[in-house]
């Protein structure tokens, strides 16, 4: 593999087909990405700008910190109303003249929309940048069911052109370079190579005017849902959701059921601390707010509006009070964006829809507990993600959750064992230091016989030798 | 629709009954840095868990105590946001100014909507104006348009943002299809934070809210390609802020 | 046409509302930091409401700083808390801790009984063993008038995740009674004694390397760095990474080889390009992840101690 290229060039990224598979996949992975520094040295010199504009613009704030209350605040207000919150929004809503549909799983929710196609006699799908969507497979599905479907986010569209899902959430293209996408826009849309980040775009945006004017359904997803106005507010900076919700005659939108927010004025709070927690952007380009379809007097906008609500495990969260505030996550990516394991595994050696921490947080959750809470044993617990979220989700202390409700319900034999050894010694102040007096004196034979773990460490790293006496003998004769 | 509907009420009907059984067991409030916070929570009237509107107001980035300063903030923050910022008079230099930019940048089709702000500058433009609202909405033909001229419910000089409804600005495509974005904003329309933007859409909108309303934040943009930012992803490549008064 | 809009209108607050703003004023300034020391936060809710504060990076919230010890100007009793690994491969570095702490004029004890925190079963998600061992902590320390060990995370186990673990069992009392008394090292020398200046020598540029249980968790940052500016003929340099992780993380190390060396290769290669004659750190551990990265890799500077630089190692 040349320096730099992406890994998932060779290994096509999807999820595991075998769940059990997840882990040891993350594994193989892991190693190869980490082998790979070009591509690393790639990943972080593209977050070397979000750095600087996200200091920027939280210098702007007169208390980031005090900001950061209130936004969770805001968000575990509505969380924990959510019974009280969700039907008062899909009431407002339905007054406004859309539609709600309850989606329990995945498969339901694509039943929906696809059955929402059918009656539209859909011809020409345009879709802007929805995770949930990704959660659920749904440009599969409706491929498999002969709905051409455009990715209209340029990010997305890259992606679905490569053929691979999203490799950050928010920033779904940010591992390919310039030359790769001048060669996929070149085999896919025929256009001359050209080493210009612009020219690309302009590419791209003279590809899609067409699919949005053409286009009879738009897809979007929801970053929030207005309890008290019934509005739900997508967030963007392109103007490809604008466009998507403009142009065709049907809106689908869709989104899990924790997006809910009280009422705009939490909402004041939220926009801004999305896109400078995200992005590091004052706002992001466009933060739009949909009431339903054209109301009358409108000139233009879509006749129907559908929202598909998908619950899809959320409500599992929800009865976790320990873990419930991750519902309060508003997909910002900020978490990832300061990850150390993010940035030196990237971001589909997760296997996972939602990537780096937060999505190490809930996936087992999701998922399974047993088949991926390798990827909450996957972290140093080093806390950046839990100081970068903008809403205050305990990201990293989850991990430690997820780590110990893993060791309760599946438990490794020879690692549970390993434990009780060690407690056992710990628990005996002579047997600890008898323990520690042999450890040090056969760390040197150790170190060539390599017992694994032991080995681990040296395949990389050296050790120090041990000294001759511990710091408990050593005290005895002092004093 | 072909969607079967005692399918959708039965899964309304699980998922509501899952979030109250969840939300019996109370969560652990967040945790929070400052004792203002959480005074304020508690003070809120439904007990500890609800904060006040404008509690988190003197956090967030200024908005200005004053006009001046509220003009001044948002001239600024929309030059930073790379928008072109335009201060006239009155209505009629908007007119020469916007038919002088028409000229230099040879627009052929600019569309505008119905709106005495609006009006004006289509009348002066100089080139062929195609009104969005006056007949049944032309896709096709806003899309050949070079730029879109709009009027805007208010300005935001905390974001720079400018807030624009599908009730008064001309529909949704308006001012995101053409090229150009042309914004006339009077000066009285700037408040100074998104909480007085939001404040103004309740109280004037009450009961009867446009289908679409959006902050527009600048020209469209994207990072996507290597994280370097490109403007005209696919909304306007320039916006084109003009104050009046 | 909205021409109403877009006249300003008097703002619907009402006043009592008003009156909840934080007011900015000099002695008010609009940092949540301002009203009181990190450790006596939390406020009367958590008190009244018994829901209990998430805690998150702090302090468990326990009562008004009145009920905190305040040591400056007072000879003490300083119990050291010697974590395993200091124990049995850097025993230096204790000796240099209680080294500084009685060239201030404070007696050390060490209390054998002690072992190890139980951090290792605890990260690994083995709470019922990692209790064992966190009662018997709790016991040992047991009416020590100050436990101060060197190293943030060992600190951090203690002070923020004991009361955790031991959350509705007997010793929950204790285990925030110790909390209340545990202290790193280089923060108890400042927050605590009072001190900055101890006197040390050590002519070189150094760099600060944070470890991030002390830097998240206990919210150390500026404390060892206030040390080591009154260190007589030190240059402290900042590296570009200063608040990323060297990627120890207990057995995280050996689990996870390849990205824990990745995060070495980072955190190492970032402070090796200072160009630094020894990075400066408070936690042994991340000591031996540095060091076995930079020893491999052939890369110049090694760790010390905070307490060996402040002992006068090169004097």
């Amino acid at each position: 593999m040349t320096p730099g290229s992406p890994i998932a060039d060779a290994h096509p990224v999807h999820e595991a087909e075998d769940p059990h598979l997840a882990k040891k996949k993350f594994l193989h992975d892991a190693a190869e990405h980490v082998r790979d520094t070009g591509h690393r040295a790639f990943v972080r010199k593209a977050l070397g700008g979000y750095y600087t504009n996200r200091d920027t613009q939280k210098a702007r704030y007169r208390d980031w910190e005090q900001a950061r209350d209130a936004a969770s605040l805001a968000k575990w207000s509505a969380v924990n109303r959510l019974d009280e919150l969700l039907p008062r929004f899909v009431a407002t809503f339905e007054a406004n003249g859309g539609k709600v549909h309850w989606a329990r799983t995945a498969e339901e929710a694509r039943d929906i929309i696809l059955g929402l196609l059918r009656a539209a006699k859909a011809k020409a799908v345009i879709k802007s940048k929805c995770m949930t969507s990704e959660e659920i497979h749904l440009n599969a599905a409706m491929e498999q069911d002969g709905y051409g479907v455009v990715e209209s986010d340029l990010g997305e569209f890259i992606q679905q052109l490569r053929g691979e899902p999203p490799y950050h959430f928010v920033f779904p293209c940010m591992h390919v370079r310039r030359d790769e996408i001048s060669d996929l826009f070149g085999k896919h849309l025929g256009t001359p190579p050209t080493d210009s980040p612009e020219e690309l775009t302009m590419i791209a945006r003279r590809h899609m005017r067409r699919l949005y004017v053409d286009a009879d359904v738009g897809i979007t997803g929801a970053n929030f849902l207005v309890a008290e106005t019934g509005q739900i507010s997508i967030t963007e900076n392109e103007g490809n959701a604008r466009l998507t919700a403009a142009l065709p005659r049907m809106h689908i939108a869709i989104s899990g059921i924790e997006k809910v927010v009280a009422n705009l004025d939490d909402l004041a709070v939220l926009l801004p601390m999305l896109a400078t927690a995200g992005a590091g952007q004052p706002m992001t380009c466009y933060n739009t707010l949909y009431a339903g379809p054209r109301q009358p007097g409108e000139c233009d906008g879509p006749e129907e509006m559908h929202l598909v609500l998908l619950d899809n495990q959320r409500t599992a969260i929800l009865a976790d009070p320990e873990q419930r505030d991750s519902l309060h996550c508003i997909r910002c990516g900020a978490c990832l964006n300061v990850c150390p394991i993010f940035k030196n595994v990237g971001g589909f050696t997760y296997g996972t829809t939602y990537q780096g921490p937060i999505g190490s947080v809930i996936t087992p959750h999701l998922r399974g507990l047993a088949d991926w809470n390798h990827l909450s044993g996957a972290s140093s617990l080093c806390g950046a993600c839990t100081d970068a979220c903008p809403v205050r989700i305990d990201i990293h202390h989850h991990l430690l959750h997820n780590r110990r409700n893993a060791a309760k319900t599946a438990p490794n034999r020879w690692e549970k064992l390993g434990h009780r050894l060690f407690v056992m010694v710990a628990t005996r102040p002579w047997l600890f230091a008898a323990g520690g007096a042999a450890f040090r004196k056969t760390l040197w034979l150790m170190k060539k016989l390599r017992p694994p773990l032991l080995r681990d460490w040296l395949a990389t790293r050296d050790l120090p030798a041990a000294p001759p006496a511990s710091f408990r003998s050593q005290w005895r004769a002092r004093s | 629709m072909s969607v079967n509907t005692s399918t959708s009420s039965s899964a309304r009907d699980t998922i509501l009954g899952r979030i109250r059984e969840a939300l019996r067991v109370s969560a652990p409030l967040p945790h929070m840095t400052s004792h203002a916070t959480e005074e304020a929570a508690t003070a809120g009237p439904g007990g500890l868990t609800i904060l006040p509107a404008d509690v988190a107001r003197p956090w967030l980035p200024d908005g200005g105590n004053t006009p001046e300063e509220r003009l001044a903030l948002l001239t600024e923050n929309l030059g930073k946001l790379r928008a072109e910022v335009h201060r006239v008079a009155d209505h009629a230099a908007a007119a020469a100014l916007v038919a002088g930019i028409a000229r230099d940048r040879g627009w052929r089709k600019v569309a505008w909507h119905g709106h005495p702000r609006v009006e004006p500058l289509a009348a002066a433009v100089g080139c062929e104006a195609h009104q969005v609202d006056a007949a049944a909405f032309d896709k096709n033909a806003l899309e050949a348009c070079d730029a879109g001229i709009t009027a805007c419910d208010a300005a935001v000089a905390q974001t720079g943002s400018i807030l624009v409804s599908s009730a008064t600005c001309g529909g949704r495509a308006l001012s995101i299809l053409p090229h150009v974005h042309v914004v006339v904003v009077s000066l009285d329309q700037i408040v100074a934070t998104l909480g007085d933007a939001l404040d103004l859409v309740r109280s004037h909108y009450a009961g009867r809210l446009p289908s679409m309303l959006s902050f527009i934040t600048g020209p469209s943009r994207t990072g996507d390609i290597e994280r370097i930012l490109v403007l005209g992803a696919h909304g306007p490549k320039e916006l084109i802020v003009i104050l009046v008064g | 046409m909205p021409d109403s809009l877009s006249e300003p209108r008097a703002k619907s607050r009402s006043a009592p509302k008003k009156a909840l703003l934080p007011q900015i004023t000099p002695e008010n300034p609009p940092k949540s930091r301002r009203a009181a020391p990190f450790w006596a936060k939390g406020g009367f809710i958590s008190q009244f409401l018994r829901i209990p504060f998430r805690n998150n990076c702090e302090m468990p919230h326990q009562g008004s700083e009145a009920t905190w010890p305040v040591y400056t100007g007072r000879i003490m009793r300083i119990s050291l808390f010697i974590p395993c690994f200091v124990d049995q491969m850097t025993p230096r570095v204790g000796l240099a801790v209680a080294r500084v702490l009685e060239r201030l004029g404070h007696a050390c004890e060490f209390r054998p009984a002690q072992t190890c925190c139980g951090q290792p079963s605890f990260n690994a998600g083995y709470w019922d063993e990692a209790r064992a061992v966190a009662i018997r902590a709790v016991q040992v320390f047991r009416g020590a008038e100050a436990v101060v060990g060197p190293s943030g995370s060992c600190v951090a186990m203690m002070r923020v995740f004991y009361p955790q673990l031991l959350a509705g069992t007997p010793h929950e009392t204790a285990a925030l009674d110790l909390a209340a008394r545990t202290f790193e090292f280089g923060e108890f020398l400042v927050e605590k004694l009072g001190v900055t200046d101890v006197g040390a020598r050590f002519p070189h540029r150094v760099a600060y390397h944070d470890g991030c249980h002390g830097l998240r968790e206990l919210r150390i940052k500026e404390a060892p760095r206030q040390l080591l500016r009154a260190v007589k003929d030190l240059e402290l340099v900042e590296c570009d990474e200063p608040e990323s992780c060297c990627g120890f993380g207990g057995l995280f190390s050996v689990k996870y080889p390849m990205i824990s060396t990745a995060m070495a290769e980072v955190k190492g290669g970032s402070l090796a390009r200072t160009e630094c004659d020894y990075i400066v750190s408070s936690d042994p551990t991340c000591q031996l992840q540095l060091d076995g990265w930079l020893s491999r890799n052939g890369k110049q500077p090694r760790t010390i101690h905070l307490a060996e630089v402040l002992a006068g190692a090169d004097a």
